[in-house]
């Protein structure tokens, strides 16, 4: 049964990709910066410098250095829209150039989830 | 209460005196477990007015099941949405709570309430030490995904209270609910990795009893049970000689959404399917740990089968035999599961049994820790009683599956000194008498 089942776990790894165990529902109504394990250890933090012109991605400034942040038809877009204000789904169209976003990326640089700041 | 001891040790290692005792007393318990169970049990993060303990009952093996529900007052926290009328609709379904212990959890988001939640029991939280480490990750929840941030155990508490805690379902931190601190999460993290199990049993057990010592091996038979492939020690890890070293705690679609007959569907409720891991989801299930699992029913992420018996029989059904890791077992070995009643029964008598003699090695080392206390300390009760919840129910199990009569009786025994250490001043006598019948009762089954 060795092979067969190994194979299946193959395909599994292929489709779960590298963050796919944690879970991004919740995540919205996580504040910027507070993601457990995540903010400030693997998440980038920062303020959107440009943006691409078909929104598939822009540039984050973080501290000094600039990263580029691509967003798939998969990546979460979560608004927090304010102090004391529920916090939103998002689109592309909410990554304006200015905003703070932290962004949670996979190993090949697409973003898991953004979350931006719409105030 | 910690104790006078803990205290006057304290007091001594500050003045270098001490009237009580002189030489430092080791508390029975670490202090960062015994935060995160009072987390745990007491602590509402500025909620609802739930606690982790509202579904995770230590009582009901840290998980509720329909009976114990049906125990509860109306006022309990478990009910809030039939009180606070902003949680009344699309927060939980009380006729599913009610009859099925069943939870509303948002798995696939928040952006339509109405129409995207699925219904799932509460798993119980022992022995997470040896069912959460896998290859690709840590794996929580019935779906292997329900821990948001970095997906730990750790970070596991952040999405419970969000996704229960909350006092409207506007769910913002600050205002509906607070959110876990660091610390918290570190003291909540340390509890529950202390409850229960902490390794893996090494099959095969010397069990005594016949249909018990068959079931084992049909269990362990990679061409009949099959059971051992996925479900390795009776554990939640893939065996590693089919999966590979460190394969631990796999995902699958063994087909459970595909049952007929659902006792939630058959209630005219509102439950739409789950798509399990990931989300759009791929339809795969996070494999359980089996030691815990006889009492701890309904069985599955639904609580669609109520007895061992009827779990152990669904592999012999369509929605297992068709689904695609059943699939993958005919593929690899040629044929499916395929058990007769027989057969079905004594898989069933092990995986009783085995919980049976976890009950009696969890609570004997309850027993233990609690006469680490002073007599008549608080701490010393609440330990015992959890040992008598251990004890009630290993009687059950044998007794529900007809086994072992005698160990069974032995455990009775042990739980009426037990009733006496607590309403006695000299917990210890008891408590020794106690453990002497919980070691024939073991012995009775395993040796
Ligand atoms: C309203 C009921 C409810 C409350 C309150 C609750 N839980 Fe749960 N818990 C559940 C349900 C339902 C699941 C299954 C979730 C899933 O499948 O992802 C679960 C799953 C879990 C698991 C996964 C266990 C495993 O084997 O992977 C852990 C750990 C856990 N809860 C811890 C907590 C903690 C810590 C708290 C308090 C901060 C808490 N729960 C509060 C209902 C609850
Ligand atoms: C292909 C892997 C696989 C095999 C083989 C397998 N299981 Fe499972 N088992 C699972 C998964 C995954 C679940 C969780 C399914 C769900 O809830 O949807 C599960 C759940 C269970 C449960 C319910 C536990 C609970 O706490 O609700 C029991 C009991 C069980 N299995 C017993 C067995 C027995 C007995 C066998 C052999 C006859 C067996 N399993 C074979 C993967 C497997």
């Amino acid at each position: 049964m060795r092979r067969a089942v190994l194979s299946v776990i193959t395909l599994l790894g292929v489709a779960a990709g590298t963050l796919a165990y944690a879970h991004p529902a919740t995540e919205r109504y996580i504040p910027i910066g507070k993601s457990p394990g995540v903010s400030n250890v693997k998440s980038y933090l920062g303020k959107i410098s440009s943006v691409q012109a078909d929104d598939s991605g822009f540039m984050l400034f973080v501290k000094d250095t600039e990263r580029p942040i691509a967003i798939t038809e998969m990546t979460r877009i979560y608004v927090d829209t304010g102090p004391g204000k529920t916090n939103l789904v998002g689109t592309e169209q909410d990554c304006k150039a200015g905003r703070v976003v932290e962004a949670y990326l996979h190993e090949d640089g697409t973003a898991y989830w953004i979350k931006v700041k719409s105030y | 209460m910690l104790g006078s001891i803990y205290r006057c040790w304290i007091l001594g290692a500050a003045v270098l005196v001490c009237a009580c005792e002189t030489i430092p007393v080791e508390p029975p318990e670490d202090a960062l477990v015994l935060k995160g169970e009072d987390l745990f049990f007491n602590e509402t993060f500025s909620g609802n007015g739930r606690t982790c303990g509202s579904c995770h009952r230590a009582e009901d093996n840290f998980a509720i099941a329909p009976a114990f529900v049906a125990t509860l007052d109306d006022d309990d926290t478990l009910f809030v949405a039939e009180s606070n009328p902003a949680l009344a609709s699309n927060f939980e379904n009380p006729v599913l709570m009610r009859e099925l212990a069943l939870i509303l959890e948002n798995q696939d988001g928040f952006g339509d309430l109405e129409n995207n939640f699925n219904m799932r029991g509460v798993p119980h939280t022992l022995a997470l030490r040896t069912s959460i480490a896998s290859n690709a990750g840590p794996r929580t929840g019935w779906s292997g995904d329900g821990a948001p941030g970095d997906g730990t155990l750790r970070s596991f508490a952040v999405g419970a209270v969000i996704q229960h805690y909350p006092k409207t379902l506007n769910r913002i931190d600050g205002v509906d609910f607070r959110l876990p601190t660091d610390d918290e999460l570190d003291a909540l993290e340390a509890f529950q990795l202390s409850l229960g199990r902490q390794e893996e049993l090494a099959l095969p057990l010397n069990l005594q009893g016949v249909i018990a010592s068959r079931g084992q091996e049909i269990f362990l038979d990679n061409t009949l049970g099959k059971c051992n492939a996925c479900h390795a020690n009776a554990g939640a890890n893939g065996d590693p000689a089919i999966f590979g070293p460190g394969a631990g705690n796999l995902n699958f679609n063994t087909g459970v959404e595909a049952l007929p007959d659902q006792p939630a569907d058959l209630t005219g409720e509102k439950n739409p399917p789950d798509d399990g891991f990931g989300s759009p989801g791929t339809g795969e299930f996070n494999t359980p740990t089996l030691v815990e699992a006889a009492d701890t029913g309904p069985f599955f992420h639904n609580n669609s089968v109520e007895t061992i018996e009827g779990a152990v029989a669904f592999y012999n059904g369509d929605a297992f035999n068709n689904s695609p890791a059943g699939q993958l077992l005919i593929g690899a070995t040629g044929s499916g599961i395929n058990l007769d009643a027989t057969q079905v029964i004594a898989v069933a008598a092990f995986l009783r049994v085995i919980n049976a003699l976890e009950n009696l090695r969890a609570s004997d080392a309850l027993l233990e820790t609690a006469m680490k206390y002073p007599r008549t300390n608080d701490r010393q009760a609440t330990l015992i009683l959890r040992a008598t919840f251990e004890l009630q129910d290993g009687a059950d199990v044998l007794r529900g599956g007809g086994l072992h009569p005698k160990a069974a009786s032995d455990i009775e025994d042990a739980l009426r000194e037990l009733d006496d250490a607590l309403s006695g001043r000299n917990p210890a006598r008891y408590v020794r008498a106690a453990r002497e019948a919980m070691t024939s009762a073991k012995n009775r089954m395993e040796n």
